[in-house]
């Protein structure tokens, strides 16, 4: 299909309606540029994230999607000038995240690894604006709580057939086909992320272990 | 002999029968079951020389996958009938559970146990001031563990939008009437949630709320 390049789609699977409604509240009130038509695909009962975010992908002709928590709350309201921005600036950036790592950790504990999001000089929220001269990180793997695309590149459900490691997969497969992923120096926060701070592990050696063997060295 | 009492029995060794009801003995004999996996755990990966390794974390959590989920269920079914008809004995029995969980680092994993914690903190401080001779305390009114997580949630996310401008920043006003919330509710929720203005916040919700002449 044809991508629309006027457009941009945020993509959430959910299952909290709470949740959800908070975030799309942030998101209707994000600055749309001129020209730019905004949508929002809401997948329920995904089997699993790669699987529910193939669904999204397949649900729209947006050039740029973004495949985001339902926990997350995006309060850089210039997020879509931002991103759209940064693709211009190197067709051959395929992905942007907003948290990633620098090398994918050898044991692929991904929080393990040095991460990136936040600049050396922080400033305050109020008139807070990204510059491209704020710079971007290349990045070997960026986390799933927000990975914005402008190629379509399938989402890998025959391996990640759960609720881990389908964002450093996607990271790779972006980067196996030389694109490169990338996330923006924030000097300050984008996004608010409840993720009710507990790491929840319990599947995670088992996708680890899928990971190495697909990915191998990376 | 009251509940406190009949859990530093048990801790001492006491397994009287009476002691306790059969779904506060599964929470008891399985919270034992709990601890013995982990031990057996733990030995095991001192005898291969692996304790403490980048991978230890994943081995304990497949060892105790299904004792802490069973463990989990019960605790949080019992917590639902304790919070059932809002009293505050209900509520002094669900902190003793609690602080019993913490203090052994059964429940660390689950974000419901984090959250209740808060809520428990909630509860602690808003009996202080009803004991001082002011306010009621808000948490009796809610009777199970999905409606208090609810209703936190739903605070936190209302008092968030104040923080970035988000429309409509005065629902918080009416859930605060509506669910007859305490300022004591408030000031923690603020302070124990990802909000960085917390001053800021606390001073516009009682700005709200006088300008509706509440509290």
């Amino acid at each position: 299909m044809g991508l629309d390049e006027k457009k941009i789609c945020f993509i959430i699977c959910a299952n909290d309606d709470l949740f959800l409604e908070e975030c799309l509240r942030y998101l209707y009130a994000l600055e749309t540029p001129e020209g730019m038509e905004m949508e929002v695909v809401e997948i329920r009962d995904a089997v699993s994230m790669a699987s529910g975010y193939n669904e999204g992908m397949g649900a729209s002709d947006a050039k740029y999607k973004v495949y985001l928590h339902q926990d997350v709350f995006l309060i850089n309201r210039h997020f879509i000038y931002d991103i759209v921005d940064i693709f211009k600036s190197g067709k051959e950036i395929g992905m942007i995240g907003l948290v990633g790592n620098l090398e994918t950790p050898r044991d692929g504990v991904m929080w393990m690894g040095k991460r990136v999001m936040l600049g050396p000089k922080q400033e305050p929220w109020e008139g807070y604006r990204y510059r491209r001269e704020d710079g971007i990180w290349d990045v070997q793997c960026a986390d799933g709580l927000l990975l914005a695309t402008q190629y379509d590149v399938p989402w890998r459900e025959d391996l990640f057939d759960g609720w881990d490691f389908y964002d450093v997969s996607q990271s790779f497969e972006m980067r196996r086909r030389g694109y490169r992923v990338v996330v923006p120096v924030q000097n300050h926060e984008w996004f608010i992320h409840d993720d009710k701070m507990i790491l929840r592990l319990w599947d995670y050696d088992k996708y680890r272990k899928v990971f190495w063997e697909e990915y191998g060295e990376g | 002999m009251d509940f406190i009492d009949k859990l530093a029995a048990w801790m001492s060794g006491e397994r009287r029968g009476e002691l306790f009801s059969k779904e506060e003995w599964q929470i008891l004999e399985t919270m034992e079951e709990f601890e013995a996996v982990r031990k057996r755990g733990q030995a095991q990966d001192e005898v291969l020389g692996c304790a403490g390794d980048a991978n230890a974390a994943f081995r304990s959590l497949e060892r105790e996958k299904e004792v802490s989920f069973r463990l989990k269920s019960l605790f949080f079914t019992h917590m639902d009938r304790l919070l059932a008809d809002g009293s505050m004995e209900g509520w002094m029995e669900g902190m003793a559970w609690c602080n019993l969980m913490e203090g052994k680092k059964l429940l660390e994993q689950f974000w419901e146990f984090y959250i209740l914690k808060i809520l428990i903190g909630v509860y602690a401080e808003e009996w202080k001031v009803c004991s001082q001779g002011g306010g009621d305390i808000c948490m009796l009114r809610f009777c199970s563990v999905e409606d208090l997580f609810n209703g936190y949630f739903r605070a936190l996310f209302l008092l968030r939008r104040i923080e970035y401008g988000i429309e409509p920043q005065e629902e918080i006003v009416a859930e605060i009437v509506n669910r007859g919330l305490s300022m004591v509710y408030i000031d923690w929720v603020v302070e124990n949630s990802q909000i960085r203005e917390k001053e800021m916040v606390k001073g516009a919700v009682r700005e709200m709320c006088g300008s509706y002449g509440i509290g």
